[in-house]
């Protein structure tokens, strides 16, 4: 499993449960992860970035979950 | 109220919108298919090239139904407007254009929740001659 795979089910399982080791994440929030850790939280898009950014992860790499219900996409 | 508008393409609503390539830094316009019954979190649908070279970071991957099925990887990119003082991070879905029926000269799709960032947005006939735009407002 790769480090992205990794981090986009713990991204998973943040939106399911709106808790992940233990730490309670409020839905509207936005959560950097990278590398299997949750790096911080952010209000918007661009601060949860920042975080990415600041602890030395490259452009491009790393992710951003906004914390929301699971709902699907649906193309008609 | 800025406004901008776009032609259709092919007699299909069209906005064309440009992407911050990850590399080079250099913004890059791609012919997006308006299309209202894209719906869900999820502004844009791109190439999975045009995802790899606009990506800023990956966001949740997410289930997908109808013309597409499956779970799609997506990936925040920023897009910008000039003309409408738009520049916004959003997210993209990632698929494989080749096994959709788009028309040629079409990049991508934008999605219903693009378009309710704008205050207006819709077709119109231009100047009667049965000639038909896209317009945002904003």
């Amino acid at each position: 499993m790769s480090t992205l795979d990794i981090d986009d089910e713990i991204a998973h399982e943040i939106c399911n449960r709106f808790e992940y080791s233990g730490q309670h994440f409020d839905e509207g929030s936005f959560v950097a992860i990278e590398g299997g850790r949750v790096l911080g939280v952010g209000g918007t898009f661009e601060e949860a970035h920042e975080i990415l950014r600041r602890s030395g992860v490259p452009a491009g790499e790393g992710m951003v979950c906004e914390v929301e219900r699971p709902c699907r996409i649906m193309i008609r | 109220m800025l406004s901008q508008t776009f032609p259709f393409h092919q007699g299909l609503p069209t906005i064309k919108l440009s992407f911050t390539h990850r590399v080079s830094g250099k913004l890059v316009a791609r012919q997006l298919l308006v299309d209202s019954g894209f719906t869900g979190e999820c502004d844009l649908l791109l190439s999975i090239d045009d995802c790899r070279d606009f990506c800023i970071s990956f966001a949740r991957s997410k289930e997908v139904g109808g013309a597409l099925t499956g779970t799609h990887r997506l990936v925040w990119v920023k897009c910008v407007l000039p003309e409408l003082n738009f520049e916004k991070s959003v997210r993209s879905l990632e698929a494989d254009l080749s096994t959709m029926s788009l028309a040629d000269g079409i990049d991508g799709l934008v999605g219903l929740s693009f378009l309710t960032q704008f205050a207006a947005w819709g077709g119109r006939e231009n100047n009667g001659q049965d000639q038909w735009d896209f317009f945002l407002e904003r």
